[in-house]
């Protein structure tokens, strides 16, 4: 009988140490699996919490979680300053810089590490971690992981207006805020511009919304064209998305309203110049003055004042004629050209994959004290 | 030309630009590679292989003209042959090297 008993208590405390383990795992990595993550391409990189890296994958129409399990903090990153980039990262794939694509970057916020997604010419995608000046391949075959495929994204053969393909905008740009990814890019409905709104961990649910705007620089209301880059502005203690699109409308959606296969207009509150893609969008504090920093290709760039977005009340609704004309809030030019790529790397620094005067492709961090 | 001898082609260029860097190579280090092969899967140079007396930590592939950054893969040996799988496959028509790295100790 006291065999028994002792059997029965030593079996219950080893039940209550695995329920104790179990709850010093991470809950938002408790359902990844290891194994082949199948990723087809890279469109878009963003970091969620606790060092886990959210992918866009175009091809497949999918967002995967990868636990990176890099999450050392680090306060301040490092100084960096690497010429010839694009032929590094061509070498280290054993090919030559005409051979690759850098579709993003992303710095972890934790531990600053920079990482890289590259697009081989043969269409392999590699997920790369800056070491040094070294790289680091990060393992697309054998990661943890978890998935989620984007319902209605626009199909595989679909075409715009002038024939060309327009899958790889199934997913334009990601960012995570307050425990869910936000996603923009194509559906395959009558109004393609969506943007979606997926809790994490992944649970199946897809809040859903189509969007409208109006195109100053067109003179006309749109749908199909895909948010290319946007972030967050807190106004009045109510979440916005501010959004850009090629041409360079910058439009405001009430975050709350972004669900519900709802079809919604935003308020376009400037026209930046047509002629012009953005490419990254970020927000940081300068002296005690939240400022937005928008990086382009055919223009430098962009600082955009917090006041200056909350005081236009208005919404652009006529066209600008000129072109490559602006109207609505204004921003300064910064004197930084050709910046192909940019995030925030630390509390004093941004970083920048900028291509230089001598057409040299650099990687390098820049105060924000002079932005 | 049919697809066939377009293959042996790509497998020769290949595998020539190795044979020729290893030949090299060996001039200065008799011995210590030889039997260099490439594997192909889905005609995509996806390994190369060779029988070597040397670590595999000491080996490391370089595109030739950056000896800067070497190339990413996996170097595995096993009964005298050293394999490097690539992350990616090698480029048809680019050249690469071989080269034995050894970090020298000073003993006092």
């Amino acid at each position: 009988m006291k065999k028994i008993l002792f059997s029965i208590v030593l079996f219950g405390m080893v039940l209550l140490t695995l329920s104790a383990i179990k709850k010093d795992n991470n809950p938002l990595t408790d359902d990844f699996i290891i194994g082949d993550t199948g990723i087809a391409s890279i469109n878009a990189l963003s970091f969620g919490p606790n060092g886990i890296l959210f992918i866009g994958d175009s091809k497949n129409a999918a967002i995967y979680a990868l636990d990176t399990k890099d999450s050392n903090e680090k306060v301040k990153a490092e100084e960096i300053s690497i010429n010839d980039f694009d032929n590094k990262i061509a070498a280290s794939l054993g090919t030559t810089k005409d051979n690759i694509k850098i579709t993003d970057m992303a710095v972890n916020p934790i531990s600053k590490s920079i990482y890289f997604s590259v697009n081989i010419t043969d269409g392999t995608p590699v997920l790369l971690k800056l070491n040094g000046e070294q790289f680091e391949n990060i393992s697309l075959n054998n990661a943890s992981y978890s998935k989620i495929e984007l319902t209605d994204a626009v199909g595989v053969d679909e075409t715009d207006s002038r024939g060309r393909p327009i899958r790889n905008w199934a997913i334009a740009d990601m960012m995570y805020h307050k425990g869910k990814i936000m996603v923009s890019g194509l559906s395959n409905k009558e109004f393609r511009s969506t943007f979606r709104s997926i809790e994490f961990p992944f649970n199946n649910k897809q809040d859903f919304a189509s969007l409208e705007i109006w195109h100053a620089a067109h003179g006309r209301f749109e749908t199909y064209a895909p948010i290319k880059t946007f972030n967050v502005i807190n106004i009045e203690n109510e979440d916005y998305l501010i959004a850009s699109y090629t041409c360079t409308p910058l439009v405001l959606f009430p975050l709350k309203d972004l669900k519900g296969n709802e079809h919604i207009k935003g308020r376009t509150v400037a026209e930046l110049g047509g002629g012009n893609s953005p490419l990254d969008m970020i927000v940081f504090e300068k002296e005690g003055k939240q400022k937005f920093f928008m990086s382009n290709s055919n223009r430098p760039v962009m600082r955009i004042d917090y006041d200056d977005i909350v005081n236009f009340k208005d919404s652009l609704t006529e066209e600008v004629t000129e072109f490559a004309a602006t109207d609505g809030v204004t921003y300064d030019n910064l004197p930084f050209v050709n910046v192909i790529q940019m995030d925030d790397l630390d509390d004093e620094n941004v970083l920048f994959l900028i291509r230089d005067r001598e057409g040299d492709l650099v990687l390098r961090n820049r105060t924000k004290q002079w932005m | 030309m049919d697809v066939i001898h377009q293959k042996y082609i790509l497998k020769a260029k290949v595998f020539l630009v190795f044979f020729c860097l290893v030949q090299f190579y060996n001039c200065k280090n008799k011995d210590e590679i030889s039997d260099v092969k490439i594997v192909y899967e889905n005609e995509k140079a996806v390994a190369v292989y060779f029988a070597t007396n040397l670590d595999e930590n000491n080996i490391k592939i370089y595109l030739k003209g950056n000896k800067e950054t070497s190339v990413l893969g996996e170097t595995v040996k096993e009964n005298g042959i050293i394999t490097f799988i690539p992350i990616v496959p090698f480029s048809n028509g680019k050249t690469y090297e071989i080269q034995l790295e050894i970090l020298f100790q000073k003993i006092y």
